[in-house]
C-alpha cells in the first residue's frame, strides 16, 4: 500500500490539530497549552518537508564532502590525514542500501572528517579552510527547505 | 511529594518553607505561564498573614520540564545566582527556598522559589517610530544601561559568585576562559560532529582578546523582554541563565533591542556610539567595537550549545515538543549565526 503517503497523513494531523484541536485547547494556563499546540503544528510541517527532501539532500552532501575530504586530504599532517582517509574508505559503509539512515551515518562520518581537517590547518586563509566554508554553506542551504521554509506561523 | 496543580497541597508546602516569615497563607492560585521555553515557570497567588495584616501576594516556582532543561546549567545554579544576588544592589526577585526534599518537591521534580515582582517585560514604544517617544526610548536604553553599569561594577568575589562560576585567571583569559567553558561544556553531551561549530572555535580562538579591562559580574541574554519594568524604571533583572564572570562585552553582545538608533534631521540623537559612551561614564569599563564583535561572534556557539543539548535530551528518550524545536529551528539557526560570523553564509541568506 502506497497511498495515503506519509506526507498526507502528517497534513491530516496538521489539520485536525490546528482546526479542530486547537481552537478548543481552553486550559486555565496563561495560553501555555495553545502555544504548545502552535509548536507542534510547526513542527509537523518541518518533518513532511524533511521526510520528502532529506534523502536527496544528504546523497547530495555526503558526495561534495567525499570530494572535498579526497582533494585536501594529502595535504594534512600524517594523522589528521589517516583519520580523514579512514572516513573515506568504502568499507566504512556498513549498509549497501541506500536509506536515509545510512546516508545519515555516512554523513556524520564525513562531517567528522571535516573536523579533524579544520582542527589541523590553522590558517584560516588555507585553500581547504575556504572549501570547508563553502561546503558548509551549501549544506545550510540543503537543510533550508525543512529548516526554515516549512515553518509558516508562530512556534509559541 | 505533592502536586503543584493541586492549590490544597501548595499551601501546606508554602506553610512548612515560609515557616515564621508567614503566620498563615492560602493559596488562592496556581498556574502555569508560558513565557520562556528552557524551564516551567508557575506563578502561585496567595493571601498571606502576617500578625493582623493580609496582603495578596505571588511567588514564581521554578523547575525543569519533565524531561530536562533546554539550557545546560543546572536548576541549582540558577537559585544560587539569585540567592547571591540579594545582597547586591542589583534589581532582582528575591530567592526563597530550593525544595530538594522529596517529601515537598512537586511532582517529585526540584525546584525553587522566588517572589514575583510585578511590572512589564515589554516596552511596547520602543518599536515605534515616532518622533514623540524618541525621549522615553532613550530614558529606557540609559535605564538599561544604569543597571548593567551597576551589575558589571558589583563585588562579585564578596558576594560569592566566584564560588559557582569559573574565575578567569586574569582580565586578559576572559575570552579564552569562555571559549574554554565552551568547548568543555559541549563535550559533556556532543554526540553529533558539527563542522560549523569547529569552524567558529577555530576562529574564535586565534582572535580572541586580550584586553578586557576587568572581570566582571555578567548576565548573558539581557534587555528587551529579560528584565521587568514598572514606572519607567527595571525592577528586576530577570533570565541568568547564561551568567557568567568574564568581559562586560560579553552582555554587550547579547543585548536586547534596548540601544534603539535613532537619527533625526540628519542628526544623531541615540545609537551604540552614544549608548557606550554613556555606559563607560556610568561604570568606567570602555566595551571597545572589536571586543563587542568577537562576543557576538560568541553567541552562535553559546546559541549552538543549548539547542545541542536539547538534541542530546531527545536523543536519551526525552519528549518535550519545546526540547525538540530547540533541537531542529533553533539549532539550525544558530548555525545561520556562525555562518554569519564566520564566513560561510548561504547564497539564498545572502540574497534575503
Amino acid at each position: 500500500m502506497i497511498e495515503p503517503t506519509a506526507e498526507d497523513v502528517i497534513g491530516a494531523v496538521i489539520s485536525t490539530l490546528e482546526r479542530d484541536i486547537a481552537p478548543n485547547v481552553t486550559a486555565d494556563d496563561d495560553g501555555y497549552t495553545a502555544s504548545l499546540c502552535r509548536t507542534v503544528g510547526q513542527l509537523l510541517r518541518s518533518v513532511r518537508s524533511r521526510l520528502r527532501l532529506e534523502e536527496a539532500a544528504l546523497a547530495e552532501d555526503n558526495a561534495e564532502l567525499r570530494a572535498l575530504l579526497g582533494e585536501w586530504a594529502p595535504a594534512l599532517p600524517s594523522g589528521a590525514r589517516q583519520q580523514v582517509e579512514q572516513s573515506l574508505d568504502p568499507a566504512a559503509d556498513r549498509s549497501a542500501d541506500r536509506t536515509v539512515t545510512r546516508l545519515q551515518e555516512e554523513a556524520k562520518r564525513l562531517r567528522q572528517a571535516l573536523v579533524v581537517l579544520i582542527e589541523a590547518i590553522p590558517e584560516r586563509e588555507h585553500p581547504a579552510r575556504a572549501a570547508g566554508r563553502a561546503y558548509l554553506a551549501n549544506q545550510l542551504l540543503r537543510e533550508r527547505p525543512w529548516q526554515v521554509d516549512a515553518f509558516d506561523g508562530p512556534r509559541r | 511529594m505533592i502536586r503543584l496543580e493541586d492549590r490544597a497541597e501548595v499551601g501546606l508546602w508554602f506553610r512548612e518553607r515560609l515557616g515564621t516569615e508567614a503566620d498563615d497563607l492560602t493559596v488562592e492560585q496556581v498556574a502555569r505561564i508560558s513565557q520562556g521555553v528552557s524551564r516551567e515557570t508557575w506563578i502561585v497567588d496567595a493571601k498571606v498573614v502576617r500578625g493582623d495584616a493580609t496582603t495578596e501576594e505571588s511567588f514564581v516556582v521554578r523547575r525543569d520540564l519533565p524531561d530536562g532543561s533546554v539550557i545546560p546549567m543546572p536548576l541549582r545554579e540558577e537559585f544560587e545566582v539569585y540567592h547571591r544576588l540579594a545582597a547586591s544592589p542589583v534589581p532582582t526577585a528575591r530567592a526563597l527556598w530550593f525544595e530538594d526534599d522529596p517529601r515537598w518537591q512537586p511532582d517529585e521534580r526540584p525546584a525553587y522559589v522566588r517572589t514575583k515582582v510585578d511590572g512589564d517585560w515589554r516596552l511596547d514604544f520602543l518599536s515605534s517610530d515616532d518622533p514623540a517617544d524618541d525621549e522615553r526610548k532613550i530614558a529606557a536604553s540609559k535605564e538599561h544601561l544604569e543597571k548593567l553599569a551597576l551589575l558589571h561594577t558589583s563585588d562579585w568575589r564578596a558576594l560569592g559568585f566566584g564560588e559557582i562560576g569559573t574565575v578567569p585567571d586574569s582580565p586578559a583569559a576572559c575570552a579564552t576562559a569562555l571559549l574554554d567553558d565552551l568547548r568543555d561544556r559541549l563535550s559533556a553531551f556532543q554526540f553529533e560532529p558539527s563542522p560549523a561549530v569547529a569552524e567558529g572555535f577555530a576562529q574564535l580562538r586565534a582572535t580572541a582578546p586580550a584586553d578586557a579591562p576587568v572581570i566582571a559580574l555578567c548576565k548573558g541574554t539581557n534587555g528587551h523582554g529579560e528584565e521587568v519594568w514598572a514606572g519607567g524604571q527595571i525592577v528586576a533583572m530577570s533570565d541568568w541563565e547564561l551568567w557568567r564572570l568574564g568581559d562586560p562585552a560579553y552582555d554587550f553582545a547579547q543585548l536586547q533591542e534596548m540601544v534603539p538608533e535613532i537619527v533625526r534631521d540628519g542628526r544623531r540623537l541615540w545609537g551604540w556610539p552614544e549608548a557606550l559612551e554613556f555606559y563607560r561614564e556610568r561604570s568606567g569599563i570602555e566595551i571597545t567595537p572589536e571586543r563587542l564583535s568577537w562576543y557576538r561572534g560568541c553567541y552562535g556557539l553559546i546559541q549552538f550549545s543549548y539547542a545541542h543539548h536539547s538534541a542530546h535530551r531527545l536523543a536519551h528518550g526525552a519528549g518535550s515538543i519545546r526540547l525538540a524545536w530547540n533541537a531542529s529551528e533553533v539549532q539550525y539557526r544558530s548555525q545561520l549565526k556562525l555562518a554569519s560570523a564566520f564566513g560561510f553564509v548561504p547564497r539564498e541568506e545572502i540574497r534575503t
